[in-house]
């Protein structure tokens, strides 16, 4: 468990994440785009929460294989419209006014490119605790729709 | 803490009417709001026509460090100087183009000598 207090612990988090990834041989490009995971959910948890923590493990999945799992936890107001905080240039309220981009702190980016570069993500707020976990697997499922899918839908 | 980092500052380099930056490693908040402050100032001081910053010793590019980047820009803008982000390495480029981030705004070149050829310094050989 990492605590996300400080700018500071979002580097250790990164370095952790960076460890933990390697240890499990994922390729360079892998070990990068995770790292963003790590900063982007870390600065949510500063931001947003206020402070909280986070978990990174590495998972072994019968089904898909080896991978890592990356949890942050806070305590911050929840987000309002989850599929809106997933576009870019959006938050949880809607899009974001470009006259007030410099003031925010942020780009609005984050969210999507965590969804982006994980495999599964999952968002669960409960009793004022909120918390968001990423899954990427090492090796990636793929992201078109099987035929039979398709013809279900 | 404080004590302990302050020594930790990005050098600001001036070539003829440029200030290059090269960033290095990881920016923290702190960091990045003394490399804001000291960057303006010296554009300030220095009459610097324009900022070239340098991001081959930047191994992740994440959207707080591009908020950081975009707003240094903006206000070296305001100031009457233009910036140019160079030295981007292929992963980064192709990170940044998959988490969305618009960087249409921000002018960008190859390498040093590409953004320093494109806020119009100019090598003069002798024959010139």
């Amino acid at each position: 468990m990492i605590r996300i207090c400080a700018d500071v612990d979002i580097l250790a988090a990164r370095n952790a994440l960076r460890a933990l990834a390697l240890d499990i041989g994922a390729p360079p490009r892998t070990v990068l785009e995770l790292s963003i995971v790590v900063s982007e959910l870390a600065w949510n948890v500063l931001k947003h929460g206020g402070g909280g923590h986070m978990v990174l493990e590495s998972i072994d999945d019968l089904e898909r294989g080896i991978g890592l799992r990356i949890v942050a936890f806070d305590e911050g107001p929840p987000i309002r419209d989850l599929v809106s905080a997933l576009r870019d240039g959006f938050d949880d309220c809607g899009p974001i006014d470009p006259s007030t981009l410099l003031r925010r702190g942020g780009l609005g980016g984050g969210l999507g490119a965590v969804a982006r570069f994980t495999d599964a993500l999952s968002y669960v707020q409960h009793d004022g605790h909120k918390r968001i976990e990423a899954v990427r697997y090492l090796r990636r499922p793929s992201s078109r729709p099987r035929p039979d899918a398709r013809k279900a839908s | 803490m404080t004590l302990q980092r302050s020594h930790e500052r990005v050098p600001i380099i001036q070539l003829f009417d440029q200030l290059v930056v090269p960033l290095q490693g990881d920016i923290t908040d702190d960091l990045a709001d003394a490399l804001t402050q000291d960057v303006l100032e010296r554009i300030r001081r220095s009459d610097a026509a324009g900022l070239v910053i340098d991001l081959t010793g930047v191994w992740m590019l994440d959207s707080h460090l591009c908020h950081v980047l975009s707003n240094l820009a903006t206000a070296a803008g305001l100031m009457g100087a233009s910036t140019v982000l160079c030295g981007m390495n292929p992963d980064t480029a192709l990170t940044l183009q998959t988490m969305g981030i618009d960087m249409r705004l921000t002018r960008t070149a190859l390498r040093l000598e590409n953004a320093l050829a494109m806020q119009g310094v100019r090598l003069l050989t002798e024959a010139e």
